[in-house]
């Protein structure tokens, strides 16, 4: 009856020894090792250089002091009334009546209220324009569904620079929307105003709550719609009763990043507003060129404290969505076929789409297809000439440069993510505050992460004696890994804690070792969001641009967005922005490109 | 020097030749103002600098680097230079440290849309009536050079008291402040605003594009311009010091003075430099040029445009 | 003879909250041991300390004399069946039953016959393609009790396994169960809160309570002659009362409960708890008596459930005729049971 106790039961019975070799190592190393490392990681590429930096904010001369945050909290240029408040509070009464007996002007609310204020407004639009982009995407099934759906994520990536061109060229005052609504007489009058940022914020994000949501849709259980139904419910009502309160958690995420981005949206609101809309990061970067670090530590410090304060509240309320498996997921409808409410304003809902979406990209494309006012080909000659010529910025070597570093960032950060979630997301407040502690990649300024990465890395440090100083492709990578992984961790935790420890312990008990138990149970299960947390990794890869500026040593580092920005002022053609477009053209065509490849790949593990 | 480096091509090959031997390396610096940010970082921290000559020196750059640090990054090199009397009378007492040797110059004034004004703004206060309002893109003075360039001019006209006055109205009449230059350029070529602050060898950019040059227009108010040369330096630690001094005084030769101003855009800064073809017919100097010599600018800079940034950001 | 399974002195600490206390448990070899007792007295986490889910803090656990400790669950010769029967929802049921066999080949013939084989003898003969989600409450429950045996445990551990059925669906498979165990003769350690569950199926039972176990026997030996107030309330239905006991006239022990006294067979002396079956109560002639109001009476089928109140007491009986108002009930010395000391 059966084996006695010992180790006939071990792995190496299966199949491949090295495979069951591997599997040893893993349990040695364990999903403990596993977080270990990724901390150390995180210590040296992210902690100790950021940490340096905002040392700044809270030291002054020899010693610790709270002076330079707290010069930056009463200023009323940026904090507004609450500076006044905070330096002089006795006065605070006083100073409400007499707010209250003048009638309840509006008060100033500093450099930060602004910035919050745009960040709502962002948000709120991103919200607005993506929720009923997922309803389409979820609901309905088209030609070119899982096309439009892969390509949600390319917006996120765009350099600023080129969202700011497409923008004004459709909605600047002689821009193409101009010229449609000036056919009945209409005017828009947008140029450098909140509502022309708040639609460029937008465009950057709506995508993403629509991709968060679509993915949180196709794990809902099918079955509760049924059970709802089957009590008497209508379809609309069974859905609003049981399939809606399984996607808060995910729509209540995607708006915590949002505002987050939002908040710390830079280039874009320069380039579309300028100053006069000028933001907390664009006060910062300033700050930080000219080498004010103590003050620009101290924005950045404030700066992480309301962002990082928002992540633990929303880790607060993050639940664990619906209880499905993706075996019996909801139906999709074909678009086409009957008239209804729902089909009509899913195609008013593409035209809109069109509008903000394809129109500034098809701008930026068709400016690189411009040189001195007509078509032509002279940009991409240009691309074309650096490529081959002797010096400088190669297009070809950074487009390779951009996929090899996003694919490296990718095979990082998803291990990275998957440790961090298998370790945080317990209940508690201390797995809480740590959780929203390791998010803070997401949540600190990336001019502070070009600085500390700058003097950390770059200068070097001297251990015992020998100078160690890291640049290059593998900081770069290390980097992007570091600033992508977030995105693995919140797509993975909600899917983790689904997985109930039993089914883990029933493998166990069956002979698996913790690293095959995984693989064998819990890995199918949170497949979904591996992907969906691979793909933003893959696109924070693309698209960044603060760290990257700062570890590529030479030319041949440079990657997409870096080479983009090298092309903006080209001394013989001056500030045209043709070659610049043009590369915004290859990055944007690789990006969606790499997408439809990585999703289709990815659909493997889709149930 | 920009990415291409044709003028460094040049510089390069030219210096190479005349001194055997020896190999002139470019160093790509990162983007953005903060190229020489970087050598200041490294100086504090006590990390290596491996350059020997810095190219591309704004004057208030080098208040900066005199602020942060207590021991000299650059070195005075004046002395050592044989083409120093060949430069301009208004760029000779650039640095009195005899550090920054300017080795072009640009001239920062407005350029308006003549087809889309009935008359071009004549003076300062002149922007900021009601006839041009809405009217005039402006560049960010804490990070564009145009943008610097044109807030100190309007310092030097309004007066270090008077200035923040000026530009609340200025904002009053509904100025744009964008964040680039290339921003606000590109604003002006689709028409957003019919003034840009920008460079006035901007008709050469449009001469050379077939662009109508009314649109194009120098517009220097009250005659005048901000002159802002750019210069370059050499580092108090190179190990090749008289080899940097003695490329430093080659960009002051009259051969590079010939060549290397107009491949940047930029009018020599020597009186042996000269000009040719479409630079010569259409690039504009102003009669009366202005300009903030280091001993100006030293301790008063940051804070004038401190000052400025808050007012704009809060208007 | 060694036992299959030894559990000697075991003890088990959350933080602050004890969880086992010294527990002392033999298992023999092909028997049908069950661990009772209500929420939160440490029989699932004895039976996780046996698959070595938990670590123990003190004592050994020992599988066939050959002590366990630091080996792994994968390790262990066990079979699990959890409460929610915890079944790979990403594989069928063949695949689930023979997962197991991955790490454990069988000896003779193909993983086929063999989970065949096991599919056959829970009932589920064809069933093995589906998909789990497709299975009812009790399908499931089989599934897990095939994918737990397939590799041939030396030990089966089930956990509540029943608990989530319905009454009648939980008797069937009970039987099942039961019939499976004999057939495989697998030594089985079974885990419920039910004890009447218990007491159907067991060889031999452990009464647990707190941490610690208050008494193992096979179970007609435990439900008569509880050791402990606990167990005797536990197992069954039991009317026990607090008393003093003293010498009798001839033999046996006079206890006293306040407002009357009894005569109980056996010496006791001091402080007692003496406890009557319900069914050991009749109406009428006996050597104990009192008087008690009905109060409410249940019909069983099989007889009525009267609830008596006797001066504040409550007092359950099983009777052939449902009585009214007030009557004489009566017990034999030989029926009661006397637990000391408490």
């Amino acid at each position: 009856m059966g084996g006695q106790v010992g180790t006939s039961r071990r792995a190496a019975l299966d199949g491949d020894a090295l495979l069951a070799r591997l599997y040893v190592l893993a349990d040695a190393v364990g999903a403990r090792g596993a977080f270990l490392g990724t901390l150390a990681l995180l210590l040296v590429v992210f902690y100790f250089p950021v940490g340096a930096v905002l040392a700044t904010a809270i030291t002054r001369g020899a010693g610790l002091s709270v002076a330079p945050v707290w010069e930056t909290l009463t200023d009323r240029f940026y904090f507004g009334v609450l500076a006044g408040v905070l330096s002089d509070p006795q006065s605070a009464p006083g100073a409400l009546l007499g707010w209250a007996s003048a009638g309840f002007p509006v008060v100033s609310t500093g450099l930060f209220g602004f910035t919050a204020y745009l960040a709502v407004l962002g948000t709120a639009g991103a919200v607005v324009v993506g929720l009923p982009g997922a309803f389409v995407l979820a609901r309905y099934e088209f030609p070119g569904r899982t096309l439009v759906r892969s390509l949600t994520v390319v917006p996120f990536v765009l350099p600023a620079i080129m969202v700011a061109v497409g923008f004004t060229a459709m909605f600047g005052t002689h821009g193409a929307l101009n010229a449609v609504v000036g056919l009945v007489g209409l005017h828009v009058d947008v140029a450098f105003t909140v509502p022309l940022v708040v639609a460029a914020l937008t465009f950057y994000n709506a995508p993403l709550v629509t991709r968060f949501v679509v993915a949180a849709a196709e794990t809902v259980d099918a079955r509760t719609v049924e059970t709802a139904r089957s009590l008497g419910a209508p379809r609309w009502r069974a859905v609003l009763d049981v399939v809606v309160p399984q996607l808060v958690p995910s729509v209540l995420a995607a708006v915590l990043l949002v505002f987050v981005f939002d908040f710390m949206a830079f280039p874009i609101v320069l380039a579309l507003g300028g100053l006069r809309l000028a933001t907390v990061e664009v006060w910062l970067y300033h700050l930080a060129t000219r080498l004010r670090l103590s003050q620009a530590a101290s924005l950045a410090v404030l700066e992480a404290a309301i962002t990082l304060g928002l992540t633990y509240v929303y880790l607060r309320y993050e639940r664990t969505g619906g209880a499905g498996t993706a075996a019996a997921t909801v139906e999709r409808v074909p678009l086409r076929g009957g008239l209804t409410a729902g089909r009509v304003l899913a195609v008013v809902y593409a035209v809109l789409a069109v509008v903000l979406f394809v129109g500034p990209l098809a701008s930026m494309v068709a400016e690189s297809l411009t040189r001195g006012g007509v078509l032509s080909g002279a940009n991409y000659g240009f691309l074309l000439a650096q490529q081959l010529g002797a010096g400088g910025t190669r297009p070809a070597l950074a487009v390779r440069n951009s996929l090899l570093f996003a694919v490296g960032a990718v095979v990082l950060a998803v291990p990275m993510g998957a440790s961090v979630a298998a370790v945080t997301s317990r209940d508690g407040r201390v797995h809480r505050v740590t959780g929203a502690l390791l998010m803070a990649p997401l949540a600190v300024s990336g001019v502070v992460l070009g600085i500390g990465l700058l003097q950390g890395l770059v200068f070097g440090v001297t251990l015992f004696g020998v100078h160690v100083s890291v640049a290059g492709p593998l900081a770069i990578v290390a980097a992007h890994a570091v600033v992508g992984y977030p995105f693995v961790v919140r797509n993975v935790a909600p899917l983790l804690a689904r997985v109930s420890d039993d089914v883990r312990d029933a493998a166990r008990t069956l002979g698996a070792g913790p690293a095959r138990a995984f693989r064998d149970v819990t890995l199918p299960l949170v497949a979904p969001g591996l992907v969906a947390g691979a793909a933003f990794a893959f696109a924070i890869s693309v698209g960044e641009f603060n760290a990257t500026v700062v570890l590529a040593r030479s030319p041949g580092q440079y990657t997409m967005p870096v080479a983009l920005e090298r092309y903006l002022v080209t001394p013989s053609l001056g500030p045209a922005l043709g070659p610049a477009a043009a590369m915004g053209t290859v990055l944007l065509v690789v990006t969606a490109a790499s997408f439809v490849i990585v999703e289709r790949l990815g659909g493997r593990w889709e149930p | 020097m920009g990415d291409s480096g044709s003028p460094g091509a040049w510089l390069k090959s030219k210096f190479e030749a005349a001194h055997d031997g020896v190999t002139v390396k470019w160093r790509t610096p990162t983007s953005g103002s903060s190229n020489l940010t970087e050598f200041v970082q490294r100086a504090r921290r006590g990390a290596s600098i491996d350059a020997d000559v810095y190219v591309g020196l704004n004057t208030d750059e080098l208040v900066l680097v005199d602020q942060k640090l207590d021991s000299p990054l650059f070195a005075d090199v004046h002395g050592d230079l044989s083409h120093v009397g060949d430069l301009k009378k208004e760029l000779r007492g650039l640095d009195s440290k005899g550090r920054a040797v300017p080795y072009d110059t640009g001239y920062i004034t407005s350029v308006a849309d003549a087809t889309a004004l009935d008359r071009l703004p004549t003076s300062f206060d002149d922007l900021a009536s009601a006839r041009y309002e809405n009217d005039l893109l402006m560049e960010n003075a804490q990070d564009t050079d145009t943008g610097k360039a044109f807030l100190l001019w309007s310092i030097h006209a309004k007066g270090s008291g008077g200035y923040l006055d000026y530009w609340k109205s200025l904002l009053d009449n509904g100025v744009h402040v964008l964040g680039t230059w290339s921003a606000a350029y590109k604003a002006y070529t689709n028409g957003e605003a019919p003034i840009v602050v920008s460079y006035s060898t901007d008709q050469v950019y449009a001469a050379n594009n077939g662009e109508n040059l009314q649109k194009y227009t120098v517009d220097f108010l009250d005659d005048q311009g901000y002159a802002n040369p750019e210069s370059a330096a050499v580092f108090a630690g190179s190990d090749q010091r008289a080899l940097a001094t003695a490329f430093v005084d080659f960009m002051l030769s009259p051969s590079a003075q010939k060549h290397i101003p107009q491949l940047n855009y930029e009018f020599p800064s020597t009186t042996t430099g000269s000009l040719s073809g479409n630079f010569q017919k259409y690039a504009k100097v102003p009669s009366k040029p202005v300009t903030f010599t280091y001993d100006d600018l030293a301790g008063k800079v940051s804070g004038w445009v401190d000052k400025w940034a808050r007012l704009v950001a809060q208007h | 003879m060694t036992a299959a399974l030894s559990l000697e002195g075991v003890s088990k600490t959350y933080g602050d909250a004890v969880a086992l206390r010294d527990v002392d448990l033999t298992v023999r070899d092909g028997e049908f041991f069950t661990l009772v007792g209500p929420s939160g007295c440490g029989k699932t986490t004895t039976l996780r300390c046996i698959a070595g889910l938990e670590s123990t803090d003190a004592g050994t656990v020992r599988f066939g004399g050959a002590d366990v400790a630091g080996v792994p669950p994968e390790s262990r010769d066990v079979g699990v069946v959890f409460q929610h029967y915890a079944l790979f929802p990403t594989m069928t049921v063949r695949e689930n039953v023979a997962y197991g066999l991955r790490f454990d080949p069988p000896a003779t013939g193909t993983v086929e016959a063999r989970v065949d084989d096991l599919l056959e003898r829970v009932d589920l003969t064809g069933m093995g393609d589906r998909a789990t989600d497709e299975l009812s409450g009790g399908q499931r429950q089989r599934v897990a009790l095939a994918r737990a045996l397939a590799p041939e445990p030396s030990v089966l551990l089930l956990d509540e396994p029943l608990s989530s059925l319905d009454a009648r669906l939980r008797d069937r498979l009970r039987l099942e169960l039961k019939r499976v165990q004999r057939d495989l003769g697998v030594t089985t350690v079974y885990v419920t809160h039910d004890q009447a569950e218990a007491l159907a199926v067991s060889d031999r039972l452990a009464v647990m309570n707190g941490g610690r176990v208050e008494q193992v026997g096979d179970p007609e030996r435990v439900y008569r002659a509880p050791a402990t107030r606990f167990v005797a309330e536990f197992l069954g239905e039991n009317n026990c009362l607090s008393g003093t006991a003293s010498g009798g006239e001839t033999r046996g022990s006079v206890v006293d409960v306040g407002d009357a006294t009894f005569a109980v067979d056996g010496e006791y002396r001091g402080d007692v708890t003496v406890c009557v079956r319900p069914e050991s109560l009749a109406v009428g002639d006996s050597r104990n008596e009192f008087d008690a109001t009905v109060i409410d009476v249940e019909f069983r089928g099989d007889g009525y459930r009267v609830h008596f109140d006797w001066n504040g007491r409550d007092v359950l009986a099983r009777l052939d005729h449902p009585p009214e108002g007030t009557v004489t009930l009566g017990f034999d010395p030989e029926d009661a049971t006397v637990v000391e000391g408490e």
